[in-house]
């Protein structure tokens, strides 16, 4: 054994320097171009920031340049006009978002549940018609759930927003729910009634964990749209300013004519950091929830 | 079996919960019928109540508004946009705010509840509002709306609280058409009288191109033109459409009167017959077309808005601007500060003439949009009608004129006499002697008919702006919009 050498011989690539380039220059294209992707994604917010240093004169001479002497002014004004009342649409946005989805993901969870596991005669005919739900235009019943609401009595309360709010928001995620439930393979809860689980004690306690990741998703998904929903927000609730959320208060930055845009994004940048603070806390869930959930990116 | 019964009854319960919204359309249908029954009824009745409260309230409200007069006590519900950032350099926005602020201090018995949206937010609001014959009591309500809301019943009838009215003498009468249906008068036109179509020019940019004043003809316009494009300018007049709205609001609106002159628009609001396939509408669009080919305005005025436009001008790219008013504020309040020569040299002129044009060629487009109106519910109660009327005869009257002109140079409904407008700069004094005195007023297009027939409009025009189409079909588009949304209506 000693005697013998063991000749080490290099292996040569099977590429040619040719190739070695070819593949060189594909992957720094495809990295420039992950890279302007990236930077298209993150410049608005960038732009935002810069662009709320400037003054309104500034602003609208030169759009896209940076300041040339930043200011905070624009933080400052918002921050101290009472007429703004900035931090009172922002305890309204969290508390009518963080209600909402807590109502949309448990009921989600609960008919998705139902409507994947259980079978009764109109089963299917109840699913189609919550699907049906992601067919009709907001807009269109502006006006119809305005008369309802003001009839009832339960227009400008705090607890306004809240209902449109689910039921809009349920049919998604009825329909997220069911599909993902169904993947689950039905012997867990076979395994799970053998050993005395009750039905609800299955439901909450054995599915609801595994369907963790979709209700991520779901939660992702309507937490943004209750954030940013403005119709019913105006039209249920401008009444009293009091109850005012983001996106409404927002709009106090406009004029007839003109708009100051600066203003507006040192605004929007103040009432974001509940929903930053949010995705940091979250961030690991979250991106448990994209990766496993049924609707990624 | 229980848990099927369990789970049909969550189910359910959830899917009544989203039909909630479904079902409620038949809801509003029914009540938005009985409801215009109810209304229209009473608005008829109301007439008599109003006439009688009117009466009443107009020697109370001689003083201005007396608090002592008022016997209502307890609370009025009032929507309007003026908000804090609209009244930021804003003259009327800001009188309007400090006439209210007057007004509640001295009725401390009642309570004024005030709904403040900005201008957007707040006609999709008002629409909303009106839709389910939900109104305030009082509000601002725009020119397009009042005949389709008097024809509901939703507003109250103000001819005779208007004709009562102490300061009705000294009333611009030019300014109600807007708000009137027939012989009867809905609103109290409020805010400030606002241009909409300026020519802003720079005086010695344009005495360089030989013209003392900015020129009256369209082709003195050319001649300067060819000038200013030898001479370090790209083009003479800078001009923003991208928000569409512009080219008819700043341009249109002044130059279709000067080819049909201001009875076609009239018979227009009517239904009296006019047309927009009209010969001389159709001129008028097709000078249009023509002068933005020309080569005079910037290229890019069918992507930039006035706010940028009108930088090319502060900036000295262009020596002339169209725009509105709310343009000329700002320019006039940032030249100021930022350039004191320009500022000095700056110039206002109508709109030139065209040569086949044959209405008056000094008019511009200048009016009050909006007016106070009263929701005809309130004639119900003659004690707070009063100080709802009261209120009105507040935000419109002289006290508001006194204020913007005094502070801003600007006009309202009332007709001040002798306003002293020494405290103001050469400049703020020319607008205002060119926006009340030496120009003769036209309509505003956009302030009447239908908004779904200027959207039609302005989406055309900005297609024939751009070199696409012709003005016989964007004229029979409109007309169609027209035929759909307001004529046969």
């Amino acid at each position: 054994m000693s005697a013998q050498t063991i000749k080490m011989t290099k292996v040569k690539s099977a590429k040619t320097p040719l190739q070695k380039f070819g593949t060189g220059v594909a992957a720094v294209l495809i990295n420039a171009v992950l890279m302007i992707f990236s930077i298209s994604c993150i410049f608005p917010l960038v732009w935002m920031f810069y662009s709320s240093l400037k003054l309104k004169r500034q602003f609208n001479a030169d759009i896209i340049g940076f300041p040339k002497s930043p200011t905070f002014e624009n933080y400052i004004r918002v921050l101290t006009n009472k007429d703004y009342h900035l931090t009172s649409s922002m305890v309204n946005s969290v508390r009518v978002t963080v209600i909402s989805l807590f109502f949309i993901v448990l009921f989600g969870f609960v008919i998705g549940y139902i409507l994947a596991r259980v079978p009764f005669k109109l089963n299917r005919f109840l699913y189609v018609l919550f699907l049906m739900g992601l067919l009709i235009p907001v807009h269109s019943l502006l006006v119809p759930i305005y008369v309802v609401f003001n009839a009832a009595g339960m227009s400008n309360q705090w607890y306004t927003l809240i209902i449109p709010y689910v039921a809009f928001g349920l049919p998604i995620a009825v329909f997220l729910v069911e599909g993902f439930i169904k993947a689950i393979p039905v012997e867990l809860e076979e395994a799970a009634a053998i050993d005395g689980s009750s039905f609800t004690h299955t439901m909450f306690n054995i599915i609801l964990p595994v369907s963790r990741p979709i209700l991520t998703t779901v939660a992702i998904i309507q937490s943004f749209s209750c954030w940013n929903e403005f119709s019913f927000a105006l039209v249920l609730c401008s009444r009293n300013v009091k109850l005012q959320t983001v996106p409404l208060a927002m709009t106090n930055f406009k004029g007839q004519f003109a708009s100051d845009y600066p203003k507006i994004m040192a605004g929007m940048l103040v009432t974001m950091v509940p929903i930053v603070l949010l995705y940091f806390i979250f961030s690991k869930k979250i991106i448990e929830g994209m990766v496993a959930g049924a609707v990624k990116g | 079996m229980k848990k099927k019964l369990l789970s049909v009854v969550l189910s359910t319960t959830m899917l009544t919960a989203i039909l909630a919204g479904c079902g409620s359309s038949q809801t509003t249908g029914t009540s938005e019928t009985s409801t215009q029954a109810a209304t229209t009824d009473a608005a008829t009745e109301t007439t008599s109540a109003a006439a009688e409260a009117s009466s009443d309230t107009s020697a109370s409200a001689a003083s201005g508004s007396s608090a002592t007069a008022l016997a209502y006590k307890g609370e009025i519900n009032m929507m309007h946009f003026s908000t804090s950032e609209e009244s930021e350099g804003n003259g009327g926005s800001d009188g309007f705010r400090t006439m209210i602020q007057q007004w509640t201090d001295a009725h401390p018995d009642i309570t004024l509840n005030q709904n403040v949206l900005a201008n957007d937010e707040y006609k999709t609001q008002i629409a909303t509002m009106a839709s389910a014959d939900d109104l305030p009591d009082v509000f601002l309500l725009q020119g397009m709306n009042t005949k389709a809301w008097a024809k509901q019943g939703l507003i109250l009838d103000m001819t005779d609280i208007i004709k009562n009215s102490p300061y009705y003498s000294e009333y611009n009468q030019a300014y109600f058409t807007p708000f009137t249906d027939g012989d009867k008068l809905y609103a109290l036109p409020a805010l400030t009288g606002g241009t909409c179509t300026v020519v802003i020019y720079d005086k010695a940019a344009w005495k360089k191109a030989g013209f003392d004043s900015f020129p009256t003809s369209w082709d003195d316009v050319k001649k300067a033109n060819d000038y200013f494009t030898k001479n370090g300018y790209d083009y003479s007049i800078a001009f923003g459409n991208g928000g569409q709205w512009q080219a008819n609001s700043d341009f249109l609106s002044t130059l279709g009167d000067r080819y049909t002159g201001p009875d076609w628009f009239q018979s227009i609001i009517n239904k009296g017959g006019a047309k927009f396939t009209d010969d001389k509408f159709v001129s008028a669009l097709s000078f249009m077309q023509n002068i933005f080919k020309s080569g005079i305005f910037n290229k890019d005025f069918n992507d930039v808005t006035n706010e940028d436009a009108r930088e090319y001008f502060i900036s000295g790219d262009a020596p002339a601007f169209i725009g509105g008013n709310w343009d000329e504020s700002y320019i006039t309040s940032t030249l100021k500060s930022s350039n004191q020569d320009l500022y000095n040299n700056i110039g206002f002129a109508v709109l030139p003439q065209p040569s086949d044009a044959t209405y008056d060629e000094n008019s511009q487009n200048i009016g009050l949009g909006y007016g106070i109106a009263i929701n005809a519910k309130v004639a119900s109660d003659p004690d707070k009608l009063a100080a709802c009327v009261d209120l009105a005869y507040k935000l419109t009257g002289p006290d508001f004129s006194n204020y913007v002109a005094t502070n801003y140079a600007l006009g309202g409904l009332t007709k001040i006499d002798n306003v002293d407008l020494s405290k103001f700069s050469q400049v703020e004094q020319d607008f205002y002697n060119w926006s009340y005195t030496d120009t003769t007023p036209c309509e505003i297009y956009d302030s009447y008919v239908d908004p779904a027939v200027w959207s039609v409009c302005n989406t055309e025009l900005q297609s024939l702006l751009n070199g696409e189409g012709d003005a016989k079909t964007v004229a029979a588009d409109i007309q169609k919009a027209y035929e759909e949304n307001y004529l046969n209506k």
